[in-house]
């Protein structure tokens, strides 16, 4: 396979949706520019670039050895992921794209305390961190590994994560990754072809179709297993029973990078891959799509709504010089009402303030109820059996119990954070709404984060706002903020293990007078050591829940200020707008009247053809949602 | 008869006296003389492991001939007892009522049992009676994969390993392990007997299956399963649950064991055909099955082929064949039987169970006997426990086997340099003279009498000296003792 120097081909076929949000987007780019909005003209600018690369993570899972990794190398083409005969994947990889190759490693912090830290590493030492999952050296614990590439496939949008084989469904690596799983936008299941589906196997898949919208079963290794058809159709029967929907595609890794190295198309067709890629484009790729295009004409229809309004004050004004002195008022008022919205005291920002903190000490609080339980739990099994007997059952389970605790606890972040967005959107509509003319100028307004369960768009005549709420900017950041809590629920399973922490514990078999003593003794040590272990996970989950949180406050803060300061600009350019009316000599007035007229009409049509295609889109989208269901 | 075996038959008498005033004293009779007979029968092992693990397949290896019927999807259904006999016979135990013979054929080779409308369910176990030599030191027990889909055969497993008195059906274990996951220490843990809650090593070994799978069908696919096996031999968890790891390539073995002069003669024309197009048509399985070639051998008979080899024995064979090493059949089967590891499982089994099959008869013996009487209800147990408890503290192969156990989980800690020495020397490596020493097979007797006495030596001055912690002591006595055993031996065959 060659190195990923090669610079990314034009991007996958475009669908004919995209092609005509991007035309309309340019029509109301030219329009705000056109009235010298530059402000309007970057946020276009911005939605447009978005609308090119939807945001789309995709988990590959599976067991021990399946071939997850290998999956992934041949799927991007790039030798990033290592594969060994023996050294599993420790550590979860993140694989994105760039226009340069490019690496980083988020690790825990050195010494003692917890945190979480970001170094940018060679493309090249990628590998060593996800097989040793520790820093050479330093020993300090890997949590996730992200190397962009410039790959056609993902310059589409998707990211696509290697994780650790999760070695049944009851172990940390699997709590954590189910964890995960409702985080992502779509799920491939790898089982190679050696063996039937085997009952922890059928267990996984049946809680992934549950919590994921998009699920995937590739059958690996089908180039070395002559009997891969056979178990092919064993499989589906046990879909089948189990009543789940699922899509199973052979596939031989091997093939496709040779078939690839030597232009083979009838051997890359025998890899299976062109049918799994399709599947990605189509079926994953293309909800994500959904939401850029009904996301970015949501910003087009917001855009055009100002304009609009400019426009419309500065022809009102022209055609009825009575009115004039009313308008200018009027444009003011919303100026400063807008202003107002900017400063810290305006009611949203009190409420986003208050409500992170609420949300840290909940997040936090659930956090510590649920590992006090845990730890209650551990100390009396520990004061009823002795330590040395029970170890090696005792502390799989500890940590299996905790990375359920701490991928519940990531949930409720996570819900608890979209309906704050959602709270504080709403308020900020309402101080809008309290002023007629800012109310005018925003008929919807995108917000900041999209709620977990992602396509629930509502189809109305008007796009509500809650319609618009639920896919604006969620092409934004709101997907990586999303992404941003998936990797560290995988990452932190591979924190060192509970039998670390009480390692001396094991040993001296005691004299027979001592035996009382030394038990007790061992008792001691047992808790103290679960305990340190225990605490020292719940801090530095914490760290990273409040370090998201910081995130999603500083995200919707600047968004809704960024968004009150459009508005007050275009308060300003409808004041002015009026005031140049009146200085308009009669001469001029009828061309002038005539091409507002015209404007306004251009403008009001970008917008019926948002608002019709946005429908469609939501369409498409919440149909092809409902066969997945 | 050994010594050991005596005694353990004066236990059984005690128990046979404990049970005779009670009221069922008929049947319980009954089941102390079976454990007698059993006493003086082949070793019970049973090929345990997870579904699709390779375990018929292996059994199939391990008696040279295709017996247990394999499949691509689940298979075994039945726990299924191979055994040395004079005739070939089947015969069915069912759950509910006396066993009776059931008729069979032979189809491909593999057993083929009519169950006579019995479902399996209703089936305790089957008992295949087979003329063989391979079967004469052993009986071979086949049991239904672990973490099957159909629950109910994983249930059959657990049942058979865990039944009461059920880890006393068998004396030792050949675990199947592909890649470990959590669930299979889980059950290899519940094969250990719970005398006195401690999981010994002594009486299984665990063999990394289908080891040629491991590098996805490369041809050094095979150095890699060793590594994999040692270091699994390494590992705590599994250390104190199996002696050793080997690894094997299950289907080769069987082949190899089993290998037909036509199947030489096909793979010898494939060997011999155009490298490029042979490489070609070995890309993959489908292309090896169906593609047209200029080769002699028809799809169907490489479909077969790939059948019986798997595409890695396949590639290994054309290999040998091509650098002179297989120029007979005779050849490439023993080559093959080395290169799948059947060769050195073998021999693990020879050293690691046969040498002490006494030991391992006798414990599980006692675990039963102890079991019965203690549920029996019997009043006047006393002679049966003291006797019982004599055999315990007193056998020092018990000892042994109990020390090996402690050392293998951390109970006991010995200086580093010598927990190595020390479990080698309880029979970690083998129960021979040679191996316990740790020396060659070649070394000389006066040569093993002197590394017998430096160790004894050295075992005694760590027992004697003040600064060693208790258990340490007591373990370094037994260890004494043993040296001391070696040199009786080693004496006696001079």
């Amino acid at each position: 396979m060659t190195t990923p120097t090669d610079t990314a081909p034009p991007a996958a076929a475009v669908s004919p949706e995209r092609v005509r949000a991007t035309e309309i987007l340019a029509a109301a780019t030219g329009a705000a520019r056109r009235l010298e909005r530059d402000d309007l003209v970057e946020r276009l600018t911005d939605a447009s670039r978005r609308l090119d690369r939807p945001d789309v993570t995709v988990l590959v899972v599976g067991e021990f050895k399946q071939g997850k990794s290998s999956l992934v190398n041949a799927l991007v083409k790039a030798p990033i992921c290592p594969v060994d005969d023996d050294v599993a994947t420790a550590v979860a990889t993140v694989i994105g794209y760039a226009d340069r190759s490019e690496a980083a490693i988020t690790c825990e912090t050195a010494g003692d305390e917890g945190g979480e830290e970001r170094h940018d590493i060679r493309v090249g030492d990628a590998g060593a961190f996800v097989l040793s999952g520790e820093v050479a050296g330093t020993g300090q614990q890997v949590h996730t590994v992200e190397v962009n590439i410039p790959r056609k496939i993902l310059r589409a949008g998707l990211r696509v994560v290697d994780t650790p084989g999760v070695g049944g469904l009851e172990s940390a690596h699997g709590r954590a990754t189910m964890g995960a799983l409702s985080m992502a936008d779509a799920v491939v299941f790898v089982t190679d072809s050696s063996q039937e589906l085997t009952a922890s196997e059928l267990e996984f898949l049946r809680a992934a179709h549950e919590r994921c919208p998009l699920l995937l079963c590739a059958m690996s290794k089908i180039d070395i297993y002559p009997r891969w058809a056979k178990i092919r159709d064993l499989n589906l029967g046990h879909l089948a029973r189990a009543g789940l929907d699922i899509e199973i595609l052979p596939i031989a890794s091997p093939l496709r990078v040779r078939a690839l190295e030597t232009n083979d198309a009838a051997l890359h067709d025998e890899s299976g891959y062109p049918a799994l890629v399709e599947r990605l484009e189509t079926s994953v790729l293309s909800r994500g799509e959904a939401i850029q295009v009904s996301s970015a004409l949501g910003h087009t229809v917001d855009v055009v709504e100002q304009l609009h309004h400019t426009e419309t004050t500065s022809r009102d004004a022209l055609a009825d010089p009575t009115k004039r002195e009313e308008l200018v008022e009027a444009a003011y008022a919303a100026k400063e009402r807008a202003d107002a919205m900017r400063g810290a005291a305006s009611r949203w920002q009190t409420v986003l303030n208050d409500g992170i903190g609420d949300l840290n000490s909940d997040v936090d609080h659930d956090l510590k109820t649920r590992t006090r339980v845990l730890i209650a739990e551990v100390e009396e099994l520990i004061d009823e059996n002795d330590p040395v007997e029970i170890g090696d059952e005792a502390f799989p389970m500890i940590e299996e119990r905790l990375m359920g605790d701490i991928a519940e606890n990531y949930r409720l972040l996570q819900s608890e954070a979209s309906d704050l967005a959602a709270r504080v959107a709403e308020l900020f509509e309402l101080d809008v709404a309290e002023d007629p003319s800012l109310a005018r100028m925003l008929v919807a307004m995108p917000s900041v984060l999209d709620e977990s369960d992602g396509m629930d768009i509502e189809v109305d005549d008007a796009p509500s706002f809650k319609a618009s709420l639920l896919t604006g900017v969620r092409g934004g950041y709101g997907g990586t903020l999303m992404f941003g809590m998936v990797a560290p629920v995988i990452g932190l399973a591979a924190l060192g293990p509970v039998t670390l922490a009480i390692g001396g514990l094991m040993g001296r078999k005691a004299a027979k007078d001592e035996r009382e003593r030394q038990l007790k003794i061992r008792r001691q040590q047992a808790k103290a050591g679960v305990k340190k272990h225990i605490d020292q996970v719940v801090f530095t989950v914490n760290k990273h829940s409040k370090d998201t949180l910081r995130q999603v406050q500083r995200d919707l803060r600047d968004t809704n200020i960024a968004r009150a300061k459009e508005l007050s600009m275009t308060a300003t350019a409808a004041m002015k707008a009026a005031e140049q009316a009146v200085r308009t000599e009669d001469s001029e007035r009828e061309a002038r009247l005539e091409a507002l007229d015209a404007s306004i009409d251009q403008l009001e049509r970008i917008r019926t053809a948002a608002d019709s295609l946005r429908r469609q889109v939501a369409q498409v989208a919440g149909g092809r949602e409902a066969v997945a269901a | 008869m050994s010594a050991l075996t005596g005694q353990v038959e004066g236990v059984l008498d005690a128990a046979r006296h404990a049970v005779a005033d009670i009221g069922d004293a008929s049947i319980r009779t009954a089941e102390i003389d079976a454990l007698a007979t059993r006493l003086h029968q082949p070793l019970r092992v049973a090929i345990a492991g997870k579904v699709k693990a390779g375990k018929s397949t292996l059994l199939n290896a391990l008696v040279s001939e295709r017996l247990a019927p394999t499949d691509a999807g689940e298979c075994t259904t039945i726990v299924t007892w191979y055994r040395d006999g004079s005739t070939y016979r089947v015969t069915m135990h069912p759950k509910a009522s006396d066993p009776v013979q059931v008729p069979f054929r032979r189809t491909d080779g593999s057993l083929d049992i009519d169950l006579r409308g019995t479902t399996g369910d209703d089936v305790e176990r089957l008992e295949v009676e087979w003329p063989s030599a391979a079967l004469s030191d052993m009986t071979l027990i086949d049991t239904p994969g672990i973490d099957s889909i159909s629950t109910h055969l994983s249930d059959r497993t657990h049942e058979f390993l865990n039944a009461d008195g059920g880890s006393a059906v068998t004396d030792a274990v050949l675990y199947l392990m592909r890649h470990l996951h959590a669930s299979d220490v889980r059950f290899l843990e519940s094969f250990h007997d719970q005398e006195a809650s401690r999981p010994s090593a002594i009486n299984s070994i665990g063999v990394l299956s289908r080891a040629d799978e491991i590098g996805v069908g490369r041809l050094d696919a095979f150095s890699s399963a060793k590594r994999i096996a040692l270091r699994y031999s390494d590992d705590p968890k599994i250390r104190r649950l199996c002696q050793v790891v080997t690894p094997v390539a299950g289907l080769l073995a069987e082949t190899a064991t089993t290998l037909r002069q036509d199947e030489f003669g096909a793979l010898q024309q494939i060997a011999a055909a155009d490298r490029a197009e042979i490489d070609g048509l070995l890309l993959t399985v489908d292309r090896f099955a169906n593609a047209e070639a200029s080769v002699a051998v028809t799809p169907h008979e490489r479909q077969e082929l790939l059948d019986r080899f798997g595409i890695f024995g396949i590639r290994l064979s054309c290999a040998l064949i091509r650098q002179g090493r297989a120029t007979t059949s005779a050849e490439l089967s023993s080559a093959l039987i080395d290169k799948s590891g059947l060769g050195a499982l073998r021999e693990i089994l020879t050293t690691h169970l046969a040498a002490r099959s006494d030991v391992l008869r006798a414990r599980s013996t006692l675990l039963a006997l102890d079991r019965l009487v203690g549920t029996s209800g019997a009043t006047d147990t006393h002679r049966f426990d003291a006797e019982i408890e004599r055999l315990r503290s007193t056998v020092h192969e018990f000892a042994e086997v109990e020390l090996l156990g402690d050392l293998r989980t951390g109970r006991i800690r010995l200086a580093e340099s010598d927990a190595e020495r020390a479990e080698r020397l309880l029979g970690s490596h083998g129960g021979l003279a040679h191996q316990r020493l740790g020396a060659d097979p070649e070394t000389m007797p006066d040569e093993l009498t002197k590394l017998a006495i430096d160790q004894h030596g050295h075992w005694q001055r760590v027992s004697e000296n003040p600064l060693t912690a208790r258990p340490a002591a007591d373990a370094a006595r037994v260890l004494t003792r043993t040296c001391e055993g070696l040199l009786v031996a080693g004496r006696a065959a001079s």
